[in-house]
């Protein structure tokens, strides 16, 4: 132990918790007025958009139904009122992709909301209080993570086979929780011995105050940043899980399943590799912006 | 410190019981018949079918069939697969693959995920801290089978830097690209990670007070605000390689490594129960003492963390 | 172009010397001595079992064993390791076996060598796969009682009635026996070896063929086979072959565009690209095998054969197996194919694309009006394009709103649905005809007993009769007709929607010549390396 161990502890401020928290009129002042919000917000916005409105954005040039499909022009290039040419089975490719975002991102957004939301609440619960509930929920997480995320996966999804949005986000959260949790346990565990955390304790503030008001609001950033990518993540997960050929199935429409389809294909026809993975890509660059913004913000550290 | 460590082990007991129950239970719960499955367009006569039913007690109930397999744990036999082939002896010829595999990646991610997360930090807004940026989320949003087929066919077959499957040319040739492939996720994860905790920790007041009492710059960032910034980063790591071990699959798929995951996605295919179940336990096991290790190690990087009750 | 190709094989030698260079210094002597020798390489899947009556490792069976006869491509039947097979009456065969081969410890080959492996073969508590290959032979049901154990352990239809003569008598009269005979892995002899303990002698088989394993294989990586200089029959054009086990032939399909490894079958996905990418390196072998749609016919959505005729009579089969093929399936015309022996394979009379006949047949019989229709097939096995697209063809084609396809995980649970009758639209149905006859697969297909019945759900027993009548007939002529005469009862009823006669794909590196392919799948003895 050096001298210089001493000034590890963040000093904090001494005068309390109070000033150290911005009011949420700052904050939101400060996201506003960010450019790397404003792009990820607008993209993300723009990809809600067209998973809402599929209909209104694949109709833009004329052909805007992805199941209308003719063998004949099967893998040919971009033509006229066709910007992204056809796949393999003859069909509208960007009315194929345009109609593939609501899937994708609703498997995202349902499996990285309904896992954060558990990594909050246990995550700060065995991190806050320790002892048996940290030991139970510890082992529960070694399990569910020691469970190779593909095994589970895999024969969850063999064994209660529908294809469906709901049964793969199910899945993917099933074994998706855990990372987020144990992360979310870890930052609240060097966040509680915090000066001002221990103060407040000190004061008499009841330990949902703390947990709510100081606590969550300190620890939350890394989770808010890998939450974001996790969006990304669950998106291309559900790929592999298909590209197996147990995530999402056909008639179902996701980008997932057009690079899964592409895979044989994509050496003599690029086209159908790269439109998928241009707009997950994007969509993908989307979340991760918005998740660095939003820690900018929520982190009551950063100036 | 010991009694920690003691509850650890015991949990770890605990963990790998009801692991492999909750393995068998799924597996058990498949739908089909796998001696049918196994063969394919090509029907078994009906008495054969019967015949193996019964000879790997697939005919029994679920506990009976259990109990066989506890039974047969605790004499030292992971039974067989359904041509009859002993799992531990699957397993050994598969698992150094796969332990190569991972390995190699995660050691990659490691050196590559920390250096490229803390060059970023430190070149925050530059053009380097951008490109990682763009790096990382190509790496990120593009499937793992694209970046594995597109390597291989640039880097295999077009450029023949590197064999385009199997391992005959051993550690590190036949390692190299598979690992770079199954890494580059994690590489991006780490960065990421140690970017935004690093960025966080230099502009935390105590670094600053060190920066104004004069310490050096670069004995600033090493000694306190990278050691901070790393929780985060030995957590992912820690858990990674678990994540790694498990999630060869693809890679091995593509690049035709003869490892665990091949093994445990026929497995599932097939359902091979014993097979299954003793890959996933062995899986488990390792992350588990993966994890045990990591815990101790936060102990190490930040001292507040302790693992003496108080 | 041609710049370009020359180039490439130029990189391609440079590359390979190097390779060779490589792999010979690092591993010793064996290696290198391999290096010189005339070695080639198959990618395969992992072989179950070694021994010819236990599994479907077929590319190891024809390498280490010798069949008693050999059925080449163009269908015709020439003698290996028999020297005769006869028969007066297609109910006693006779067959006579060469004398002066010896398997590869030494042990002379004789009838008795077949007449115990067939009896091991067909034993019921040995549960071995191919034993359905003697269900006709005489005493197989004593082997394989309902219930219980057998009482004996030998078939009373098989024989060695002298060192060289094999006497087999069938329960119903069979002329297409011979080509069951050529086929079937079966049909292989074994050595006295194999039976102190069969689960050792699986591990590495002593066999009769042109090529014998060294030491016992690892089933991992690979597993090697040296030439056996003992072989008596037609003599290999190498010196061994390596077997990779490959996971996903995709990988072996883009392993041999780097001349990683020799000889492949090509994934179906990948047909559309193999003349790209193999140029003339490739062989569409066409297989005695139906692709075709099973109907559910005891759903009554499906029940009046209109319905059937009109949902065949949408699928512009031309037009899928150019894109989805790459043009190498054929589209069928009648049930059996052009390969299966005698057929004239254009009895079908909506099999052809007529979306005008198809709407029309499909108002006669009342429209459809149950909902979305299904499509269902095991996802994962490179199915998928295949049914969407004529899920697609149905959709535009009867103007039914909503077709979609169904994706099981794989065959387990695949058949677990169809054996529990859960699938309720047209499905996925394969048969690959274990020998070329019309005859196998319309029994296959359309008989109680038939390996393929589940498939179909559709049983025919007048239909068996005429089959019947032909298998016991003498004329070539006479049990054509009678085979084309039960086919034609069974489309009158149109119990399936015929889709493709199925091409086996093959195609290999530069590294080999020679190769030939045919229903064994390899003709490995003729394969050369290049030197």
């Amino acid at each position: 132990m050096s001298a210089g161990e001493a000034l590890m502890p963040p000093a904090g401020d001494p005068a309390g918790d109070e000033t150290t928290v911005p009011a949420d009129a700052g904050r939101w002042g400060r996201l506003r007025r960010s450019p790397t919000f404003l792009l990820a917000a607008s993209l993300v916005a723009l990809m809600t958009a067209v998973a809402l409105l599929p209909g209104l954005f694949a109709g833009l040039f004329g052909n805007g139904d992805p199941r209308e499909c003719d063998l004949a022009r099967s893998g040919m290039g971009a033509s006229a009122g066709h910007p992204f040419g056809f796949d393999m089975q003859g069909c509208d490719l960007y009315a194929n992709v345009i109609h593939g975002a609501r899937a994708s991102i609703s498997v995202g957004v349902l499996v990285t909301v309904a896992s954060s939301a558990v990594a909050v609440v246990l995550g700060t619960l065995a991190g806050f209080y320790g002892r048996w509930l940290d030991g139970i929920l510890s082992r529960l997480i070694d399990v569910f993570m020691g469970f190779p995320f593909m095994l589970g996966a895999l024969v969850v999804l063999i064994a209660f086979p529908s294809g469906s949005i709901w049964s793969v986000s199910l899945t993917l959260t099933l074994f998706g929780w855990p990372t987020l949790t144990r992360l979310m346990r870890s930052t609240v565990l060097s966040v509680r011995e915090l000066d001002y955390i221990t103060a407040g304790r000190a004061l008499g503030a009841t330990d949902l105050r703390l947990m709510v008001r100081h606590v969550v609001p300190n620890a939350v950033g890394p989770l808010i940043v890998l939450a974001a990518l996790t969006v990304g993540t669950v998106i291309v997960a559900e790929s592999a899980l298909t590209y197996l050929g147990v995530g999402l199935h056909a008639p179902a429409i996701s980008w997932g399943l057009q690079l899964s389809m592409a895979q044989n294909d994509f050496q003599s026809h690029p086209h159908l590799l790269l439109y998928p993975s241009l707009f997950l890509s994007v969509t993908v660059l989307g979340f991760i912006l918005l998740g660095d913004s939003l820690r900018e913000a929520l982190d009551p550290r950063s100036r | 410190m010991r009694r920690y460590i003691t509850m650890r082990l015991i949990a770890l007991v605990l963990t790998f019981l009801g692991v492999t129950l909750l393995i068998y239970v799924l597996v058990y719960a498949l739908p089909g018949d796998p001696i049918r499955g196994m063969a394919g367009d090509r029907p078994l006569p009906e008495g054969v079918i019967a015949e193996l039913r019964a000879r790997y007690h697939l005919d029994e109930p679920f506990p009976v069939q259990y109990w066989y397999y506890v039974q047969g744990v605790l004499r030292g036999d992971l039974g067989t697969d359904f041509n009859g082939r002993p799992v531990a002896e699957l397993m050994a010829d598969r698992w150094p693959v796969t332990l190569t595999l991972a390995l190699t990646a995660w050691v990659l991610e490691l050196v590559a995920g920390l250096a490229l997360g803390v060059l970023s930090a430190l070149r925050r807004n530059r053009v380097l801290d951008r490109v990682v940026m763009i790096l990382t989320i190509v790496a990120i949003s593009v499937p793992i089978f694209v970046i594995a087929y597109t390597a291989q066919l640039v880097l295999g077959v077009h450029m023949r830097w590197l064999p385009i499957s199997g391992i005959a040319e051993g550690w590190p040739r036949s390692y190299l690209l598979p690992a770079v492939v199954l890494a580059t996720f994690g590489i991006a994860s780490v960065s990421r990670l140690v970017r935004t905790s690093l960025i966080e920790n230099l502009d935390a007041d105590y670094i600053r007070t060190a920066r104004g009492k004069g310490l050096p710059s670069r004995k600033v960032v090493t000694r306190h605000a990278l050691r901070n910034s790393l929780i985060p980063a030995v957590t992912y790591l820690g858990a990674d390689l678990g994540f790694l071990l498990g999630g060869t699959l693809i890679v091995e798929g593509v690049f035709n490594l003869p490892g665990i995951g091949q093994l445990l996605f026929a497995s599932i295919q097939q359902q091979q129960g014993p097979v299954v179940v003793g890959v996933a336990t062995l899986l488990v096991l390792t992350f588990l003492v993966a994890n045990l290790v990591v815990d101790l190690l936060y102990g190490v990087l930040d001292p507040r963390i302790s693992h003496v009750r108080r | 172009m041609e710049m370009k190709g020359k180039r490439r094989a130029v990189v391609a030698l440079v590359a390979g010397l190097g390779l060779a260079a490589v792999t010979a210094c690092s591993s010793g002597t064996v290696k290198s001595e391999e290096a010189k020798s005339a070695v080639f390489s198959i990618a395969d899947g992992l072989p179950d079992h070694l021994t010819p009556g236990r599994g479907y490792s077929y590319n190891q069976y024809n390498a280490l064993f010798a069949p008693l006869m050999r059925l080449s491509a163009d269908g015709t039947l020439t003698m290996v390791q028999a020297e005769s097979m006869e028969s007066s009456d297609n109910r006693h065969w006779v067959i006579k076996i060469k004398s002066g081969w010896t398997f590869h410890n030494g042990e002379p080959v004789t009838a008795q060598s077949y007449v115990d492996a067939w009896n091991a073969t067909a034993y019921g508590p040995n549960a071995w796969a191919n034993s359905g290959s003697f269900a006709n032979v005489k005493g197989y049901a004593d082997l394989n009682p309902a219930e219980g154990k057998p009482k004996t352990k030998t078939m009373s239809g098989v024989k060695a009635a002298d060192d060289h003569t094999i006497e087999v008598d069938l329960v119903t009269p069979d002329s297409q026996f011979p080509l069951a005979v050529a086929t079937g892995p079966a049909f292989m002899p074994l050595p006295k070896v194999a039976f102190d303990d069969f689960d050792a002698y699986d591990k590495a088989p002593v066999g009769n063929g042109p090529f014998k394993v060294t030491g016992t294989p690892n089933l991992t990586v690979s597993m090697e086979v040296k030439r056996y200089d003992g072989y008596k029959g037609p003599q290999p054009g190498s010196d061994g072959i390596v077997f990779r086990f490959y996971s996903d032939l995709h990988t072996a399909y883009t392993d041999a565009r780097g001349n990683g490894v020799d000889i492949f079958r090509v994934p179906v996905d990948k047909w559309p690209h193999v003349k790209q990418d193999f140029g003339d390196r490739f062989s569409a072998f066409k297989a005695p095998a139906l692709q075709f749609l099973g109907i559910p016919l005891t759903d009554k959505r499906f029940r009046d054969p209109r319905v059937r005729k009109a949902i065949s009579l949408a699928i512009d089969r031309e037009a899928v197996n150019k894109s989805i093929f790459g043009g190498l399936n054929d589209p069928a015309t009648s049930i059996t194919s052009p390969a299966h022996k005698g057929s004239p394979a254009n009895l079908c009379d909506y099999c052809s694309f007529d979306p005008a006949r198809a709407k029309q047949l499909l108002a006669e019989a009342g429209g459809w009006s149950g909902g979305p229709m299904q499509i269902w097939l095991p996802g994962g096995l490179g199915y998928e394009p295949l049914f969407t697209a004529i899920a697609n063809q149905l959709r535009q084609n009867l103007g039914i709103q909503d077709v979609q396809i169904k994706t099981l995980p794989g065959f387990t649970p695949f058949f677990e649905a169809l054996s529990k009758k859960k699938v309720d639209g047209p499905y996925r149905g394969m048969w690959g005809s274990f020998y070329p006859s019309m005859a196998e697969l319309l029994t296959a297909l359309f008989t109680a007993d038939g390996g393929g019945q589940f498939s179909t759900g559709y049983v025919n027993e007048r239909m068996a009769k005429l089959v019947e009548q032909g298998n016991a007939s003498g004329d070539a002529a006479e049990q054509t007709a009678k085979y084309v005469e039960a086919e034609k009862l069974v489309l009158n009823e149109a119990p399936v929607v015929p889709l493709f006669y199925d091409s086996y794909v093959y195609a290999w590196s530069e590294n080999v010549t020679d190769v030939e392919i045919d229903l064994t799948p390899i003709n490995i003895t003729k394969v050369k390396v290049k030197r």
